[in-house]
């Protein structure tokens, strides 16, 4: 659940699970509700092992392609930073220390890009969203599920969660 | 055209005038006697006493050592900033308002002929007015080393630029070279065969410093006759070498 | 507790109890130095921090009178402040070997100590890579060195070894702050969280929301997240390797007796390791105590630590004898020179004391089980810290001090001026590690947490598996 689906209305449930078995179960008495898994957002203090998400596709991420792109781009740029200006019309530079200059300028570029795109790729950089109410419950290593109540369903379907929030 | 120097240590008597010359004609300061002790001093061309033989068959042999304005220069490649280089016409120049003092040409030097300004220069009154307004007196914290008396190279240059005639063999003389009372040092062009220095390189007696480095130094060496040893090692040829010579 | 949806029958076991907010738990000594002013904290700021201010006054000092003020010469033109250039570099490396070799290697018992190793790392090359600047002539005009177009159409020169110096360090220093601020995020968030909770939107909170960058834990930036470190600690393997190599060669480029050797790429790289792991095992002892992490920094993780460190011990030393024996039988006369005075002359009491600290007593008490506990294996560690700098020592001032042509022989001794910027450095190697420490946990808390969920769950049902038998199943 993103940003803009969390502002679209209505009421959201919160609820802290100790451990990753009982998260898995609520997560498929959600989908068995109906729940869409665009209105459902699972927080975690740890990275959830993949048994967790044994049945969804995996994320695609394409840090890895960025850091080659990245170091390709770093490379090129380091070798016109020292050979391109030719210094007083003086020898620039010679094999050996040009494979060195190149492989720093690819490393910088591969890092400073794969950073970039972890950045974006995370959504991390613009102005988060306010403190949710089970945080601390996160913070202590719980696994924090939220979850918009579809349309229709009864009031007692929130009975028992932990935390109940509105969000205007 | 390259620069270029034959040293006759045969002749030369190792009476340092060469080296007071070098001081005045460019500004080298001086730094007392406790930096001295320190191997802080400035000579830019120092004689070199080796002594050959056990008594009472002791000679001494001097050897103006000075930058050899090597062809292959080790300490250029080094400079993280240009601050010294290969001009066209051999000589090894020194910029000094490039330089800003990590040294790594001193170390890389074989010849150990590059020097660092740890102080400024200090000149009070009046010795402030034997400076050369030729050459600038450097900053702390810069190298310097032999220029071959650049400023004289320049000003022959331009002398016979003004002419509009070549430069003419032995018009142009560092301050080491004029000041020699014995003439053991001589200056000019090593490219032209017809110059006194091509013609004294050419000598059975030459030799260069350090030749198995390869740095192809434009400073030629000539031996005496009644010398041990095939020239300078680190050590100079040792005293247990000289049983085989012929006085 | 989790939802009960009315007219379903309960058929799910009971759920597994929630973890008290309000009780850190064990986690309480890894958040105690980030909760309020802790005195002995403060107190080792404040010392470091006076340490610290010696390097600036030294150093301003030099800058005001010049370079004179130190002890070198002709022609030792260079001398403790590269060496101690050298030094700080290698102490760097300890954070690449823990973090990205052992993350990329799958040992889990690195996971307490990443990020001590890593915060090493990065304050290290901060100090390492003022020593350049230090030991210039003149210092203000350090620019000259970086590619900065100019209207005089000057530019560096790329066949210097001084310059890949400047881009490998710089590439290593950006590298090695990423990697250490990739995975601080997940921690950011959850300090956040705490401080949240106590109180809603206080600067501690704020601040620390900040950091934390909105990280909010959902699967797919947790995904991209260890994607980026992975790729991250891939990467910064080479890199490390060719900063120190690219080091090693502002010496082995030159023509100075012994120090012109083909050897000084990988040996190098070696001692960094090694003294970079000597230095981290005093750190982690003196954390484990100062700090009471003995739960995190255990036994288990100081025997892997000092078998590694007994294993770089002996490569150092492998290499050291090649290089020497190579010297030796080659009898070149410039550089027997320099070998004899290292090996019985001048410099003989550095060497030798050298190999007894990086050779002898790392191998006589790291090679039992019972040596390579905390106390001894820090011992050992300050030795080889000793060590290792004087190693750096014998090689910058041993070969400088006899060159080619011997009548230019001259003898170095240190000025106060440079003794005091080299124990300010340590200094400001101290103030800053104390203020990471009061800034953010220095066991990392989600990857600790990561490794005890990973274990499977004993016989008691929600225990949590103590982290030696984590490491044991891995």
């Amino acid at each position: 659940m993103n940003a803009e689906a969390r502002s679209a209305g209505g009421v959201i449930v919160h609820a802290a699970f100790a451990s990753e078995r009982d998260a898995r179960a609520a997560l498929d008495r959600l989908a068995a509700d109906g729940v869409a898994s665009g209105d459902i957002e699972v927080r975690s203090s740890i990275p959830l092992g993949e048994a967790f998400f044994a049945d969804a596709a995996p994320p695609v991420s394409r840090i890895p392609l960025f850091a080659v792109m990245g170091g390709i781009a770093g490379g090129i740029a380091a070798y016109l930073v020292a050979t391109w200006p030719p210094p007083m019309g003086l020898p620039a530079v010679s094999g050996p220390p040009l494979a060195l200059i190149v492989f720093e300028g690819l490393a910088v570029g591969a890092i400073l890009v794969a950073v970039a795109r972890v950045l974006w790729e995370c959504g991390l950089l613009r102005r988060g969203p306010a403190a949710g109410p089970l945080d601390a419950n996160l913070a202590a290593g719980a696994i924090v599920i939220a979850a918009r109540r579809p349309a229709g369903a009864s009031r007692d379907w929130t009975a028992g969660a932990v935390a109940v929030a509105s969000s205007s | 055209m390259r620069w270029g120097m034959v040293i006759d240590t045969d002749i030369c008597t190792g009476c340092e005038a060469c080296v007071v010359a070098c001081h005045a004609e460019n500004n080298i300061q001086t730094v007392g006697e406790e930096e001295a002790a320190n191997g802080r001093a400035m000579h830019w061309l120092r004689i070199e006493r080796h002594y050959e033989g056990m008594f009472p068959d002791v000679r001494v042999r001097f050897v103006p050592v000075l930058c050899q304005h090597c062809g292959e220069a080790p300490c250029e490649p080094v400079c993280p900033t240009y601050a010294t280089y290969h001009t066209d016409d051999g000589l090894n120049a020194m910029v000094y308002s490039r330089c800003i003092g990590t040294r790594y040409c001193a170390n890389n030097c074989p010849y150990t002929v590059r020097f660092f300004d740890w102080h400024a220069g200090e000149w009070p009154e009046p010795l402030d007015r034997q400076l050369n307004p030729d050459v600038s007196p450097r900053p702390a914290g810069v190298m310097e080393k032999c220029t071959f008396c650049v400023q004289r190279i320049q000003d022959g240059r331009d002398q016979a630029e003004q002419e509009e005639r070549e430069v003419r063999d032995g018009e142009i003389q560092p301050a080491c070279a004029q000041s020699c009372p014995a003439q053991a040092i001589v200056f000019g062009d090593l490219d032209d065969p017809d110059s006194r220095v091509a013609r004294r390189a050419r000598s059975n007696r030459a030799y260069r410093l350090l030749e198995d480095l390869g740095t192809q130094p434009a400073v030629v060496y000539l031996r005496g006759e009644d010398w041990g040893g095939e020239g300078d090692g680190p050590a100079g040829p040792s005293p247990e070498a000289s049983g085989d010579d012929e006085p | 507790m989790s939802v009960d949806v009315p007219g379903r029958p309960p058929t799910d076991p009971a759920p597994h109890p929630l973890p008290d907010p309000s009780d850190p738990g064990h986690e309480r000594a890894l958040l105690r130095p980030l909760d309020g002013v802790r005195p002995g904290l403060v107190i080792g700021t404040l010392v470091s921090g006076a340490l610290a201010a010696l390097l600036v006054v030294c150093w301003g000092y030099q800058i005001r009178n010049d370079l004179g003020v130190t002890g070198l010469g002709r022609p030792n033109f260079w001398g403790l402040y590269i060496a101690t250039f050298v030094f700080w570099i290698g102490i760097s490396h300890a954070g690449t070997l823990i973090s990205a070799i052992l993350r990329v290697t799958g040992a889990e018992w690195r996971r307490p100590v990443t990020r001590c190793a890593e915060a090493i790392t990065v304050f290290a090359l901060c100090i390492g890579g003022l020593f350049p600047i230090i030991h210039l002539g003149r210092p203000w005009l350090f620019y000259y060195i970086l590619p900065l177009p100019n209207e005089r159409l000057l530019w560096p020169n790329f066949r210097s070894p001084l310059v890949w110096d400047v881009l490998a360090i710089t590439t290593y220093l950006t590298g090695s702050v990423l990697y250490l601020l990739l995975p601080l995020i997940p921690d950011f968030a959850i300090l956040r969280d705490r401080a949240g909770a106590r109180r809603a939107g206080s600067l501690k909170a704020r601040l620390y929301g900040v950091a934390a960058l909105g990280w909010r834990g959902t699967p797919r930036q947790w995904h991209a997240l260890e994607q980026g470190i992975r790729v991250m600690a891939v990467i910064i393997i080479p890199v490390a390797v060719s900063v120190h190599t690219a080091v090693s060669w502002d010496f082995a480029m030159a023509l100075q007796p012994m120090w012109h050797s083909t050897i000084f790429g990988p040996y190098f790289v070696a001692g960094a390791i090694y003294s970079g792991i000597a230095m981290l095992l005093v750190t982690m002892f003196a954390l484990r105590h100062g700090l009471g992490l003995q739960r995190y920094l255990d036994e288990r993780v100081f025997n892997n630590l000092g078998l590694l460190f007994l294993a770089m011990s002996m490569i150092w030393a492998y290499f050291t004898f090649a290089e020497h024996l190579t010297v030796w039988y080659g009898n070149e006369t410039a550089e027997m020179a320099v070998y004899d005075a290292r090996v019985s002359g001048k410099f003989a009491p550095f060497f030798w004391s050298m190999l007894v600290l990086n050779v002898a007593v790392p191998l006589a008490v790291l090679g039992f089980r019972r040596g390579r506990r905390p106390l001894p294996a820090a011992l050992v560690g300050v030795g080889v810290i000793a060590g290792m700098w004087l190693e750096r020592f014998v090689i910058v001032v041993g070969s400088l001090s006899l060159p080619r042509l011997d009548y230019t022989i001259g003898s170095y001794t240190p000025s106060w001026v440079e003794i005091g910027v080299i124990a300010g450095s340590f200094g400001l190697f101290g103030l800053l590690y104390f203020l990471f420490l009061q800034v953010a946990p220095i066991v990392s808390i989600w990857e600790v947490r990561e490794g005890e969920m990973r274990a499977p769950l004993s016989d008691a049902g929600r225990a949590r598996p103590s982290l030696s038998s984590v490491a044991e199943e891995s």
